[in-house]
């Protein structure tokens, strides 16, 4: 895989220059430098094209380049497409990310990268960690669940054998399984942004819609049925399960609907319900396995959403909840404990951790890094010569 | 009171002066909200009037009372009041019935937000009153907010293919506007029973907007002894089928579609 603009940058070989190889190296690392110093580095970051899917955990990774993008540094979106057409996420998410530049590694081959250039790879891309162990560039996992890192990664494998040893991580979760079973990866942790201009409160009163968002749309029928069963004076309550929508409709919708239903068990930050919440949808929840830290608070699991863990609940939790809102007796209470939660996961809160982990961490270590390298060199060269001399 | 808030007339229509009356009429009153853009109307003969106004209660003081001296039927006391009102808005209370506390509220946001909507439909509970003890016996108007009825993206809104499969919508309670009522002709006399049926096909095909809040709104009662509704009951089917037929008929709506054209 190369990427024409980059090879231009790439040193020239060592016959050309008819030097050392420590000098050649040593030149590397000043070009390193001097490429960090003027943001003339590239940030790849590796993504899926989920076919027209929406997905929180890629948008994640749209977000982080796109900040970096605004805070001026080179970006790139590397994809892998053996025929077909790349569809990306213009579908459904805002035009800015899909408008992020792209390349199609299958197409070129090959990526010629730098060693100032950052290669981002999602947890469960560990093929593509295995492949790229060679390269020059400092790369770094975005890790977003244990379960599926877990269930991709092969056995006997861990991210040290990819000469992998930093990790960027979305939820405190996730950072302290990393601390309990990998714990020299070094974690960073960058929180998700949620929207607040498509994730915002209704200009109009709301509908008595319930909708659905469950990962299995099976879920969905476990819940509406015995829900029409059980309370057939409320037969016409009207339900939808929103999958596969664009960001634009799937907020419509949240914004629309008075409460929302969501079950997804395995999710490890949980977008969809903290984006019902910032619209001000009631908001019912089945417990997942671990929570995202803005699930959590002091004294356990945040008020603002109303939690369950059998399905055998759902029936008199929704036939309580659509009586009270229908008779405007939701308590007050649960509307501060709402409104509380859209202050949380701003696009300011991302920002300043893309600075801090990225400005302030990876880009001035690499270069503290080349630095401390540049030095040594510098020394060797130094006492070579002394001894020559001599 | 804001400065965009609409006026709201609320109505009671009072023709017999019983003990029912006696009973109810306070109650119903009362759940009108003491707000600076609601006005109270009780409209009926000068007799009924006159024992209404000696009835106890916080709100009497802010009724308004117009003597009838016409007819005393239904549609009669209601254009009546229609004409005297002079509020933005009016609805129609009937006096058995109740405004649930949050209603007008809700009418208020949404006449604010939906500019466009002519007739604010409440959800209503419905009582059977035939018995001592007052039974729930379900809703009225919810079938709007279903899915079923509506098209996806016009949910509560109602429709001429959704009134022509279903035509018992309860407009007591419902919050009209004034202008668009008279401009549209008000409520129909010579078609008893579906009167309320035809008014609202005639608001849809002339462009007026019917959306059901899906808010509680109204606590209506069914069976009175001495309702008025009542005597329809004793209409034979077919004759009460031909009344919505000659509601359906197009004479009614073709001056419109004159207009179109």
């Amino acid at each position: 895989m190369a990427n024409n603009e980059v090879n231009k940058e790439m040193p020239t070989s060592l016959e050309e220059k008819k030097t050392t190889p420590k000098e050649v190296v040593l030149e590397r690392v000043k070009a390193a430098i001097d490429k960090l110093d003027k943001k003339e580095f590239t940030v790849y970051f590796y993504v899926i094209d989920t076919k027209g899917v929406p997905s929180g955990s890629l948008l994640y990774i749209y977000k982080m380049a796109y900040e970096l993008k605004e805070l001026g540094y080179n970006v790139m979106m590397l994809h892998n497409e053996r025929g077909g057409d790349f569809i990306g996420i213009g579908e459904w998410a805002e035009k800015k990310y899909a408008d992020l530049p792209h390349a199609n590694i299958e197409n070129q081959k090959k990526v010629a990268v730098s060693p100032a250039d950052f290669l981002l790879i999602p947890d469960i891309y560990t093929e593509i960690m295995s492949q790229t162990k060679n390269l020059p560039c400092k790369r770094i996992i975005i890790f977003q669940n244990d379960e599926y890192f877990t269930r991709f990664i092969p056995l006997g494998v861990s991210p040290y054998t990819y000469k992998i040893t930093d990790a960027i991580v979305n939820t405190s979760n996730s950072q302290a399984w990393i601390e309990k079973n990998l714990s020299r990866l070094k974690t960073r942790l960058v929180r998700p942004a949620i929207s607040s201009t498509m994730f915002r409160k209704p200009e109009k009163p709301r509908q008595l819609i319930v909708n659905f968002v469950c990962k299995d749309g099976n879920d969905t029928s476990r819940m509406v049925k015995p829900f029409f069963w059980k309370y057939p004076e409320l037969k016409w309550v009207a339900h939808t399960q929103l999958n596969g929508l664009s960001q634009e409709v799937f907020a419509d919708a949240l914004r629309n609907g008075a409460i929302t239903v969501w079950v997804d068990e395995e999710a490890s930050f949980g977008y969809t319900p903290l984006e019902a919440l910032k619209t001000g949808s009631i908001v019912i929840a089945k417990m997942p396995k671990k929570f995202a830290d803005w699930m959590k608070t002091e004294n356990g699991l945040t008020d603002a959403i109303i939690w369950f863990d059998d399905f055998a609940e759902i029936p008199d939790l929704i036939a309580e909840l659509v009586s009270r809102w229908m008779n405007d007796d939701i308590p007050q209470e649960l509307y501060d404990e709402i409104d509380k939660m859209g202050k949380l996961h701003t696009r300011e809160d991302m920002k300043a951790d893309i600075e801090k982990v990225f400005v302030e961490g990876f880009f001035k270590e690499r270069k503290e890094d080349f630095e401390s390298v540049l030095a040594d060199l510098e020394k060797e060269l130094e006492n070579k010569e002394t001894t020559n001399e001599e | 009171m804001k400065n965009n808030m609409k006026t709201i007339g609320v109505i009671v229509p009072v023709h017999k002066f019983d003990d029912n009356l006696r009973k109810t009429f306070t109650r119903a009153i009362e759940s009108v909200p003491d707000e600076e853009y609601i006005k109270l109307f009780v409209v009926g003969p000068v007799e009924v009037v006159k024992e209404c106004a000696g009835l106890e209660g916080a709100k009497q003081g802010k009724v308004n009372y117009i003597v009838n001296r016409g007819e005393t039927d239904f549609i009669s006391q209601v254009l009546l009041a229609v004409n005297e009102c002079k509020t933005d808005f009016f609805s129609i209370l009937e006096a058995d019935d109740e405004y649930k506390k949050i209603w007008f509220k809700n009418v208020q946001e949404h006449i604010e937000s939906l500019v466009d909507v002519s007739i604010f439909l409440p959800l209503t509970e419905v009582y059977d009153l035939s018995s001592e003890k007052e039974i729930p016996v379900g809703f009225a108007n919810e079938i709007a907010l279903s899915p079923s009825y509506s098209k996806e993206d016009a949910i509560g809104y109602l429709t001429v293919d959704g009134l022509m499969t279903y035509s018992d919508f309860n407009l007591t309670g419902a919050v009209i506007k004034t202008s668009d009522f008279i401009d549209c002709g008000g409520l129909k006399k010579s078609i008893p029973l579906a009167f309320w049926f035809e008014f609202l096909l005639r608001m849809i095909y002339n462009g007026k907007k019917a959306y059901v809040i899906p808010k509680m709104g109204y606590k209506h009662g069914l069976n009175r002894a001495d309702s008025l509704m009542l005597a329809y009951k004793d209409i034979p089917k077919e004759e009460a089928q031909k009344y919505f037929n000659i509601a359906k008929q197009e004479y009614f709506f073709k001056k419109e579609r004159e207009r179109k054209n």
